[in-house]
């Protein structure tokens, strides 16, 4: 097995890592008689497994399978808390993807796909860092989409879009759970890092009714492209053949869930996911140097592209309520900050007065995730976690005013930019000579923060200010696209409000999920002790 | 996968080594007819010798192959095994059928606890697998004699379940099961 | 066996009462108060008093609802809270019901579970209070070491979580009196943490010599010295050679299987020689052979700053529990009881032994 270039399982101290080796069971399936014949394994030097036959008088020698886990394995067992980094990835890599688009047949043939690249922002910014000069964004995604554009993509999208449609139900979503206010509703957890949303499903059940239902952006994006662009070209999903490229490998645990999975057309909204690191490895393979410019024709894109958000790397989650709250609200509002610890900041909103209407946190990396699970088990007076607690002094719930109304969680220490499949500095051995301070851990916070920097700095903004109002345009965009997906009955359509029953079906459907608790389903032979 | 499908069998001895004169003693763990265990007088001190020892663990079930014992996979032999009443010290050497056999620690565990719960107190046990037989070795046996890994596997229920299925037979020591 | 050493241990209290094997013990360094804790599931307490030999009584028993065995017991240093180590992979904190009125009184208070402590994957191993108390410290099999921060109202936040083992993490140990901890692994090593205020913790050391799992780790009671005890049937000795750096200086041998628990203590009772440099305290060791050995050291004279310290066995014991292992050895902290050592062994008692004169 081998993993992708830019993971080394050591780059991941306080990432969620597996905590166990794979306990996927090995069952045996025909049991032989005894006495059947005898045969012995045998292992060659390069690691594979033979069954020689001992008994007939010519030898015979039989290659033996390894056993294979898919994703889908990973997503069913809580043997590992996320498997993703530590488990063979053959259906997602790019090796796949160079297979499919070598194996489709010419666009006029019938089973054609179309091959739809979509990237990630901290993709973008991973890659930009790994440039010699600082290059803007932009610039970036105009190489790739040439990169892509030779291997056969018909179409280059950068998520931002799909991330702005993602904001805009979740503040829908927030402003659903503020109005119930039951129990389980508020305070209200991000969805989009599937490290997260993993580790919660396996270890911390409790945590799921917390969770917003609302889509990832790389799985707007899927919805987007599979069915709304879809429509637009005439093609039906399983005709759209729909690759994003990712900061993190749990993403392709995410694109696996069945919830995404089209039943009807056999086919996903999020086909292969590749990560930074494999993405880049795909371009050397190549020989296509990011470092030098291409003709860039500026092909009209039907979705609008490369839009800011300010607030925060790991998409804004936080900073998008806060300015829904505060652009809402009948009096001025003040935010404080608080920082306690690194990757840990408490945003409040208060009123003249001085009152707190809101608590906000962001929180990244597994420490500050674990401070979190506690705090809102305690908030919202739920058990946390499974032990055995029959004895615990029954304590009583914080008041409203104490606990979080909303937190942006993400598993990796220093959020998105800093994911597990993102480059790792310097770029390669032969090429750039960056001078990287020598221990490790600073290595990768500054290399961390050289990212976040090309993430930012493409727009000129040295720190990211309140967010922006949105533009009509892209208004208007995203309205239609809402409109167009869910087909409500009444005319006007907005995001903040209800639609008829049928259409908030079909919203559901398109830009929310669900989650369920993963039990643990060890066989006793696989048990590791 | 297997771990190894088509393992080699060998001829059970026929002599059963059993010694006569056992009391009775009913084991919480164990249910089967008769002893299982090799009992201290009150005050004297009892010998044994691997034979016995051989006898208490040579009809384990391989956990892969439930039909066959460890005796008869040639897994566990008499002269593999060592003892000294004097140190009080037992020493089992078992071999895997094959060398990436992933059992091997259940293996290892299950003629671990039969042992605990049949000999008596006094012996201290090491158990490894037979140098050279496993690709694993170091690992196998440091995790069998790390007898607080041992302590924690005996609370996991998945793991007794297992054990408790390759040890039902344990107390046939040799003969055959229609006995 | 050691007929001619200078000191001899006599057992003066036999405690029993668990069920199946007791793995830990603990002296409270405030109250007159031994713990015990076992596969059963439960922690004892026992009573003492009288001087200069105490006699011991039960106290009371807790059954702490872990769903598995209670590996590891532990202190804070104020004596009022009392933290557990459960195979079922979480941390108890334990306090007792009005406790306030203590000066140094055993209350009748029930005790009871404060706060549980989850995030292990596996069956956790050790636990350990820093000496301030404010930090807590916890291991497991799941290879990570956690880092706690005690809040008000018995609340506890995680600071750190330590994946530099690759192996089961057998113990952790804070020093006396810096923010240094230590882990001691199934992988052979010990690993050294601090905090950066400005970051995280992390692991500044990594100490290597050890041919297999350590078991257990005491500091020497000024904090220069480290030792820990390994199923290589060996104590080692670290000394603080810089203010990041421990080397090891010396190897204890005298155990003929796993040593599972070593405790240093700082006894009062008189020296062997006078001419020897400063005292450095009592080594006690003792394991899976029954021996407990008890190691006199003292700093050599004219000793530099690698150089090892002069160590002596002063007292060994056989069969200190019988036929069954010794899991845990712990000198008492208390003046006046400094000559004490409790053990728990797989018979399930508890024996507290006094150190004398031959």
């Amino acid at each position: 097995m081998a993993f992708s270039g830019a993971l080394t399982l050591t780059d991941l101290n306080d990432f969620i890592t597996p905590a166990q080796a794979c306990i996927k069971p090995v069952e045996q399936t025909n049991k032989p008689e005894p006495g059947a014949a005898a045969t012995e394994i045998r292992i060659d030097s390069g690691g594979s497994y033979y069954e020689v036959s001992k008994e007939s008088s010519t030898p015979s020698t039989q290659k033996l399978q390894a056993a294979e886990i898919s994703l889908n394995d990973c997503l069913a067992c809580s043997g590992c808390i996320t498997s993703a980094e530590s488990v063979l990835i053959t259906l997602q890599s790019h090796a796949e993807v160079l297979s499919v688009l070598s194996s489709n047949p010419p666009s006029s043939s019938p089973s054609y796909r179309v091959p739809v690249l979509s990237i990630s922002p901290q993709s973008l910014a991973s890659l930009s860092a790994s440039l010699p000069t600082p290059t803007p964004l932009q610039t970036v995604l105009d190489r790739v989409a040439a990169f892509a554009a030779s291997l056969g993509f018909v179409h280059v999208f950068d998520t931002t879009f799909a991330r702005e449609l993602a904001l805009r139900e979740h503040v829908a979503e927030f402003s659903e759970r503020k109005a119930r206010g039951g129990d389980g509703d508020l305070p209200m957890l991000a969805s989009a890092c599937p490290g997260w949303v993993c580790y919660a499903e396996k270890t911390h059940g409790e945590m799921l009714p917390f969770i917003a239902r609302t889509k990832s952006p790389q799985q707007i994006m899927g919805t987007l492209v599979k069915e709304w662009l879809g429509e637009k070209w005439g093609k039906r999903p399983d005709q759209i053949y729909h690759v994003t490229v990712m900061p993190c490998y749990d993403k392709k645990l995410e694109a696996s869930r069945s919830d995404f999975y089209n039943e009807q057309y056999s086919t996903r909204d999020v086909d292969c996911v590749i990560t930074t690191g494999e993405l880049d490895l795909l371009m050397r393979e190549k020989g296509f140097d990011l470092c030098l410019p291409v003709a860039t024709s500026s092909p009209s894109s039907p979705l609008p592209y490369l839009l800011t958000h300010s607030g925060s790397s790991s998409g804004s989650y936080l900073s998008t309520i806060l300015t829904h709250i505060s652009e809402t609200s009948s009096v001025p509002l003040t935010l404080t900050s608080h920082a306690p610890r690194a990757d840990l900041e408490e945003l409040t909103l208060s009123t003249p007065d001085g009152a707190p209407i809101f608590r906000g946190a962001r929180c990244y990396g597994f420490r500050n995730l674990q401070n979190v699970v506690r705090r809102v088990g305690r908030s919202a007076g739920v058990q946390v976690g499974r032990g055995a607690a029959g004895r615990l002094v029954p304590r009583k719930r914080e008041g409203k005013g104490e606990r979080y109304d909303y937190v942006e969680v993400m598993a990796c220490p220093g959020g998105c930019v800093n994911g597990g499949g993102q480059l790792k500095p310097p770029r390669d051995a032969e090429g750039l000579t960056r001078d990287w301070a020598a221990d490790g851990v600073r290595t990768d916070k500054a290399w961390t923060r050289e990212v976040e920097k090309a993430y930012w700095d493409t727009h000129g903004i040295p720190t990211p200010p309140a967010s922006p109002k949105l533009g009509t345009s892209l208004d208007e965009v995203a309205v239609r696209v809402l409109g167009e997906l869910c087909k409500p009955r009444a005319e006007a359509v907005r995001w903040d409000e209800r639609m008829d029953d049928e259409a908030e079906e079909r919203r559901r459907r398109f830009f929310r999920t669900q989650y369920r608790v993963v039990e643990s389903e060890v066989v006793g032979l696989g048990v590791k002790w | 996968m297997d771990y190894n499908p088509n393992p080699i069998i060998v001829n059970p001895g026929t002599t059963w080594t059993r010694r006569k004169t056992q009391k009775e003693r009913h084991s919480l763990w164990l249910s089967e007819e008769g002893d299982d265990s090799i009992d201290a007088d009150d005050n004297e001190v009892e010998l044994i010798d691997g034979d016995e020892v051989f006898d208490l663990i040579r009809s384990i079930s391989d956990p892969e192959h439930r039909s066959m014992t460890l005796e008869q996979l040639a897994v566990v032999s008499a002269p593999q095994i060592t003892v000294s009443n004097q140190k009080n010290h037992v020493m089992v050497e078992f071999t895997p059928t094959v060398p990436h056999c992933g059992m091997s620690t259940v293996i290892g565990l299950s003629i671990r606890v039969r042992l605990l719960r049949s000999l008596p107190n006094r012996f201290k046990v090491d158990i490894k697998v037979k140098p050279g037989s496993h690709t694993s070795e170091h690992a196998v046996n440091k995790q069998l004699n790390d007898k607080e890994r041992v302590a924690a596997a005996l609370e996991n229920n998945a793991i007794t379940e297992v054990l408790e299925t390759c040890l039902e037979s344990a107390g046939r020591r040799g003969r055959p099961a229609d006995i | 066996m050691g007929v001619d050493l200078p000191y001899k241990l006599s057992a003066i209290a036999e405690l029993t009462g668990h069920e199946d094997r007791a793995w830990n013990v603990a002296w409270n360094p405030v109250k007159p108060l031994l713990a015990t804790c076992s596969a059963d599931k439960t922690v004892r307490l026992y009573g003492y008093s009288g001087i200069p030999t105490p006699t011991f009584s039960f106290h009371t028993s807790i059954s702490t609802d872990h769903g598995k065995t209670v590996r590891s017991i532990a202190w804070s240093p104020s004596g009022e809270t009392l933290a557990t180590a459960s195979f079922d992979s979480t941390i108890g904190i334990w306090q007792q019901k009005g406790a306030q009125d203590e000066d140094e009184e055993v209350t009748a208070g029930e005790w009871q579970c404060a706060s549980l402590l989850e995030g292990h994957e596996t069956e956790c191993k050790s636990v350990a209070w820093s000496a301030s108390g404010t930090l807590l410290a916890s291991c497991s099999r799941d290879k990570t070491v956690w880092v706690w921060e005690v809040q008000p109202d018995c609340d506890f936040e995680c600071l750190g979580v330590l994946m530099e083992h690759t192996q089961d993490v057998k113990s952790v140990a804070w020093h006396p009196s810096e923010e240094i901890l230590a882990s001691a692994s199934y992988d052979d090593t010990i690993k050294l943490y601090l905090d950066d205020p400005s970051d995280d913790w992390f692991c500044f050391e990594t100490l290597k010599g050890h041919t297999s799992t350590v078991w257990s780790l005491a500091w020497a009671p000024g904090g220069r010295y480290l030792a820990s005890a390994s199923d290589d049937c060996t104590v080692r000795i670290w000394k603080r050679v810089a203010e990041h750096q421990w080397e090891c200086v010396c190897v204890l041998e005298g155990h003929e299987r796993t040593i599972y628990s070593v405790s240093w203590g700082m006894t009062t009772t008189k020296r062997v020689s006078e001419e020897g440099g400063e005292p450095l305290g009592w080594l006690a060791s003792a394991g899976g052979d029954g021996r407990i050995n008890i190691w006199q050291l003292e700093e050599a004279p004219n000793s530099t700053v690698n150089s090892p310290p002069k160590y002596e066995l002063i007292s060994c014991i056989e069969n200190g529990h019988g036929d069954s292992d010794i899991n845990s050895i712990v000198w008492c902290p208390r003046a006046g009881y400094q000559d004490l050592l409790a053990t728990v062994g797989d018979d399930g008692m508890a024996k507290v032994w006094k150190i004398e004169v031959a």
